[in-house]
């Protein structure tokens, strides 16, 4: 509780300082852009040195227990900060490629990395979410950071639609999830916090009473909307087409990594409940795993495709969930980091290679590996990890999350690991054969000139190849992760503090008990 | 005149605001409108709760979702007034630019 | 069957039926659904009311009445609806039907409850004087909002500076044509 040293000079001690940078780097952004008529010279180094900063506060203060805060029910522990520090992650890396499509499009929404930190504010919130108030408001934040900057101010239909829809539904599923709660509020006797509300259903005995039964129900019908789960999955593949690229790198991915973090408090909390609650998340991640992979296959558009594997991520990512033993956290953590860098790589070359085509249809790209071989090279490496080739991070990750849950005896999701490679192989292999070997596709247009711009670094005029300096480390990463993947996952799981494990095993023992007399 | 009855009230209207959801196909202000119906019936629901418990949490439970449902009905209004500018109409059987 | 019974049972049965027609009410003009909105408001105020939630019946009547209700029918006039589907019109009574209804009922709560002449209290007050200390709704939620959640506040504070902020680049972006 008392914190010394770095965090304890800002209020509420460290739980809360990555927090604290985001939001007065957002409203200088704001001031600067107010006072600076369309100057946004420094627009971009701030978005790009505050999560920079961000991600340095939780590292440099790794730390061994989690720490809850008396003040504003801010609860912390490392697993959050590795939550915390891929979204930041993330934050960072999409910050070039949102410099070159604003410059590309000559949109100069000046607004838009004030909406980018605002989004990873909304991003950061949910990991020191732990009573019922902070999970009902922090994924609003979000998710309302996604609708300005989705592009619907374009002439285009399809971005309107999207944002639509996106907005529509996500008010719905949110208020269906917030429904929920005053169930778990009131019938226990006004807690807030998640033991609190465990120990007031076990002390009154209500787990079976209806108001109970109803508030996981709801919750998990509202929950699982924002990591696009496959009923409710509809909202990805409209965002990705959609948006401009940049847009679908942040937010929509954002709110996923932050709804899954969320995921992890409310299951915390419902695990106890009741005993059948992960049947119903266990049949949507083998339904989103295999559908996602298998209407991939269907796609025409560039960018619809790629919406299609984090589907099915997500469908491995809910099975760590499930899973519910430490190292099914850890298989989450290291499949999120996986998530970002390869989805991110996929989106950044997806983008390289629609500037120069000039169309995102896959069908108009057949046979360009004979024009610009290394250009072509770049979409065919980046699906491949998400296929699951040897030498790269997919295959690592599938096989321990399976393990996983076979470890906690869900055992029909254990064979969708393999089956589900092996379609996207077939289909990533497909697509392939059609970059390399086809004719007909569009001609390329040669590379835009650089001669127009400065190439200075804190220029926010960035060169072309800062969106290639951008894709590098994913590429790397992408590809590398894979072998460095022993060592990411035993960090994950030595630091996954047991203390929630143990207080959900405490109350259960307890309630056996109980029910035992 | 018991906090069933109100409990009941809210929930009977959350489940109008539902299908109102669900059945809607012709405007997306009644779209929004029902999903501020269902904000409602969350915020009556917390302060009957509150007032039933004689505790301020729930009370401060709805003062956040309200600003919420504020917020989040004044994006959605912003976003149905450039779709209509661009589309030119509000009805949800036309949404099909997009297929897939 | 006493009358708080039955003040519950008009008011709440009155804010279902408006409740239904607002989501019923899909192919017609959005004008008088945007009203009945309004009553459905306004009569979840009244049931505030008869919860001794006094603060909240007006945060209520203000913020969803006072603005959200105005900003609704102003999107309604801007988007000048053209009538799409049937030309069925409903007759337009009902919603002033049921706003005099509530007026009535009103009427009659504060005829019933008419002031009494003050009876003679029990407890004389300068026994208690300094020693009781009372709170209203505002100042305990102040307290609560500004010392036990001032980040939930802070942060639902960047929420509306979100809103307010999309909601002007949405609008103000769009190319003219």
């Amino acid at each position: 509780m008392t914190e010394l040293g770095f965090g304890s000079r800002l209020p509420y001690g460290s739980t809360i300082s990555p927090e604290c940078i985001p939001i007065p780097s957002s409203i200088i952004i704001l001031m600067i852009d107010s006072t600076h008529e369309g100057d946004t010279y420094w627009s971009y180094p701030i978005s790009l040195t505050c999560p920079v900063i961000g991600i340095m506060v939780p590292l440099s203060q790794w730390r061994e227990e989690p720490i809850i805060s008396p003040a504003c029910g801010a609860q912390t522990n490392t697993c959050d900060d590795i939550f915390q520090s891929s979204i930041l992650l993330r934050s960072i890396l999409r910050a070039p490629l949102s410099a070159e499509h604003f410059q590309c499009t000559e949109m100069a929404v000046t607004e838009s990395p004030f909406f980018a930190l605002a989004a990873t504010l909304g991003g950061m919130f949910p990991r020191c979410a732990s009573d019922l108030v902070t999970i009902s408001v922090a994924p609003e934040r979000s998710s309302l950071c996604l609708h300005p900057s989705s592009g619907c101010t374009s002439r285009d239909v399809r971005p309107s639609e999207a944002t639509v829809k996106y907005s529509l539904l996500g008010g719905t599923s949110s208020s269906i999830l917030v429904h929920g709660f005053p169930w778990l509020y009131g019938p226990p006797g006004g807690e807030v916090q998640p033991w609190g509300i465990l120990n007031g259903i076990v002390e009154s005995k209500m787990q079976n009473s209806a108001g109970i039964s109803i508030a996981p129900v709801r919750i998990m019908a509202g929950i699982v909307f924002k990591p696009s789960l496959v009923p409710y999955h509809q909202w990805t593949p409209d965002v990705y087409e959609g948006s401009p690229t940049p847009v679908v790198a942040f937010p929509p991915v954002t709110s996923k990594v932050a709804a899954s973090g969320l995921a992890t408090r409310i299951f915390n909390l419902l695990s106890p409940l009741s005993g059948e609650w992960h049947l119903l998340p266990e049949i949507l991640a083998i339904l989103s795993t295999i559908l996602g992979n298998l209407i991939a296959i269907a796609q025409k558009s560039m960018k619809r495709m790629l919406a299609y594997p984090p589907i099915s991520q997500i469908g491995y990512i809910t099975i760590g969930l499930i899973a519910g033993n430490p190292s099914g956290y850890a298989s989450m953590l290291t499949y999120t980091l996986f998530h970002i860098f390869v989805n991110l790589g996929a989106l950044a070359r997806i983008a390289l290679f629609s500037s120069r085509t000039g169309t995102d249809s896959i069908r108009d790209c057949a046979g360009s590996c004979g024009q610009d071989p290394l250009l072509a090279l770049r979409p065919t490496l980046s699906p491949s990890p998400l296929g699951g080739f040897p030498p790269l991070s997919g295959p690592f990750g599938k096989p321990y999350s399976s393990w996983c849950g076979r470890q906690a005896g869900l055992y029909p999701l254990v064979p969708i690991g393999p089956l589900t490679s092996v379609i996207s192989i077939y289909h990533h292999s497909k697509i392939i054969k059609l970059l390399m070997g086809e004719r007909g596709g569009r001609k390329l247009a040669t590379p835009r000139t650089i001669n127009k711009r400065i190439p200075s670094l804190s220029s926010p005029h960035t060169p072309e190849s800062l969106i290639e300096l951008g894709t590098m480390p994913r590429v790397v990463a992408s590809t590398t992760l894979g072998l460095t993947m022993n060592p990411v996952t035993t960090t994950a799981r030595d630091n996954i503090p047991n203390q929630i494990f143990a207080h959900t095993a405490t109350i259960l023992m307890d309630f056996g008990e109980m029910s035992s007399e | 005149m018991t906090a069933v009855n109100y409990l009941t009230f809210s929930t009977i209207l959350f489940l109008l605001a539902i299908g109102g959801v669900l059945l809607n196909s012709q405007n997306l202000f009644i779209l929004l409108m029902s999903i501020e119906l269902m904000l409602l019936a969350v915020n009556m629901n917390f302060l009957v709760f509150s007032v039933l418990l004689d505790d301020m949490m729930g009370q401060l439970l709805a003062l956040f979702i309200l600003a919420v449902a504020a917020a989040d009905s004044a994006m959605g209004l912003a976003i149905l007034v450039t779709t209509y500018r661009t589309r030119g109409t509000m009805a949800v059987e036309y949404a099909t630019g997009m297929k897939g | 069957m006493n009358n708080s019974t039955i003040l519950f049972g008009v008011l709440s049965s009155l804010a279902l039926v408006s409740g239904g027609l607002v989501v019923r009410s899909g192919a017609l003009n959005p004008v008088p659904a945007v009203f009945l909105f309004l009553l459905v408001f306004v009569l979840c105020s009244g049931l505030l009311v008869w919860l001794d939630l006094d603060f909240f019946a007006m945060i209520f009547l203000v913020v969803y009445a006072g603005a959200m209700v105005v900003f609704f029918l102003f999107v309604v006039m801007m988007c000048t609806f053209r009538r799409e589907g049937r030309e069925h019109e409903v007759a337009p009574r009902h919603t002033e039907f049921v706003v005099g209804l509530l007026f009535l009922s009103h009427l009659w709560l504060v005829l019933e409850r008419s002031p009494r002449p003050p009876t003679p209290s029990a407890y004389p007050i300068g026994e208690h004087c300094g020693h009781v200390t009372s709170a209203t709704h505002l100042d305990t939620l102040g307290t609560l909002l500004y010392t036990h959640v001032p980040l939930l506040f802070i942060g639902s504070g960047l929420i509306l500076l979100v809103a307010l902020l999309g909601a002007i680049v949405l609008t103000v972006h769009t190319p003219g044509d």
